[in-house]
């Protein structure tokens, strides 16, 4: 989604001097993932879990 | 002066068909803030089950400030207090109005050419400390968390995040208990001593349910426990500190600096975690940590969210001097890597 992710390294990530908050947007791809806001299907496992661990 | 005027004020899902470690991580939500020149900054959204709640909030922040000018920060978070009522109430308006806080922040630093960590005071830190959120996707055995968190620390990861509490919610009984610890016991193991290890509950227990797992969990050494009890039970949280000698860190869902005061001045936490995408933007975000400043209290903000919410975060990081620890869920989700250039 952006160009200039922040760098991790050794569990650390790195500060950017970049303006702003430092990155620039991938705008083509921020086009084709755009979608409709709508209400989200309720599973039985809750949306605030890691997917896969609700067992 | 700047003499930049917010032209216009707009809402984007976007959502992913490949998921992402958590169903929410496959949807986020931007805004992008336009200015009179035509000048783009972005903020972010926290999406969870109100998609489409939110995106309405963003609009409605919209009617009250396009056409005001982009550098008064403080002024335009404090028009949109003004203008809603319900704002200390609101989960939606707390983060519609944190977004474009953050967009109006990336618009001030775009046009002076400074980072964010240059307007805020300046690095305290060239790099933030983080660990890794999200890991764990489809780990249920023992063996499965601990093959997974070997492979992060191989990675460099120096802190593991993960919630072993399976399907329970409210209380847990001797089953998940020992379920529980048997997933944790094999993490420690697995990492060894020299690797932080912290126990995510997202605010699913009662107190009794809670304390027993401080009981059985505190033995391997957790840096803290993350929510450990529902997060509006002011009075499960006094009877977990008073029944436990464990570290507790919550403040993913505060809305406003004077409710972070609350838990505060209460004593009820040893690590705050506030989420600059909730907490009402960059704004209220550095409030916030600076009271927890005062009371002695660590940050480690809430980062689970998207790209643009990491990298706010990453600033806001390298400036305080109450860090902890940044948490890293970004590298983990296949929507916010699509397209990155990985370094």
């Amino acid at each position: 989604m952006i160009f200039n992710e922040t760098v991790v390294e050794d569990g650390h990530a790195k500060v950017t001097g970049r303006a702003g908050i430092g990155v620039s947007i991938n705008e083509k791809l921020l086009e084709e993932l755009k979608a409709d806001p709508k209400t989200l299907e309720v599973k039985e496992e809750p949306v605030w879990v890691v997917q896969g661990t609700w067992k | 002066m700047l003499d930049m005027k917010i032209r216009e004020i707009s809402p984007i899902v976007l959502t992913s068909k490949e998921g992402g470690s958590a169903t929410w991580a496959s949807t986020m939500i931007l805004v992008r803030v336009v200015t009179s020149d035509g000048t783009t900054g972005y903020g972010e959204a926290v999406p969870t089950l109100r998609v489409s709640q939110v995106f309405r909030a963003v609009e409605q922040v919209a009617k009250s400030l396009v056409g005001k000018d982009v550098e008064r920060l403080e002024r335009n978070y404090h028009d949109w207090y003004l203008q809603d009522f319900y704002l200390s109430r609101s989960f939606e308006s707390a983060t519609a109005i944190s977004a474009v806080d953050i967009a109006l922040w990336d618009l001030v630093g775009k046009e002076l050419g400074a980072p964010l960590h240059l307007l805020l005071g300046g690095k305290f830190r060239d790099s933030v400390p983080v660990y890794a959120n999200g890991w764990y996707r489809d780990c249920v055995t023992p063996e499965q968390f601990a093959e997974r968190a070997k492979e992060l620390v191989r990675k460099g990861y120096k802190g593991l995040k993960f919630d072993p509490f399976g399907r329970y919610f409210d209380w847990i009984d001797e089953k998940g208990l020992r379920e529980a610890e048997e997933r944790v016991k094999a993490v420690r193991e697995a990492v060894g001593e020299e690797v932080e290890i912290m126990i995510e509950h997202h605010g699913r227990f009662n107190a009794n349910s809670s304390v027993e797992i401080a009981r059985r969990l505190g033995k391997y050494n957790p840096l803290f426990m993350e929510e450990p009890v529902h997060h509006e039970d002011v009075e499960g949280y006094r009877k977990y500190r008073r029944s436990t000698n464990v570290r507790i860190a919550l403040g993913e869902r505060l809305i406003s600096l004077k409710e972070a005061l609350f838990y505060l001045r209460e004593g009820l936490m040893d690590v705050i975690q506030p989420d600059v995408t909730n907490v009402g933007g960059v704004t209220v975000a550095r409030k916030v940590c600076a009271l927890a400043e005062a009371f002695g209290v660590e940050v480690a903000f809430h980062n689970a969210f998207g790209s643009v919410q990491n990298a706010v975060s990453v600033q806001l990081a390298s400036v305080i001097p109450n860090l902890l620890l940044l948490g890293e869920l970004l590298r983990l989700v296949p929507v916010m890597e699509k397209g990155l250039d990985l370094q």
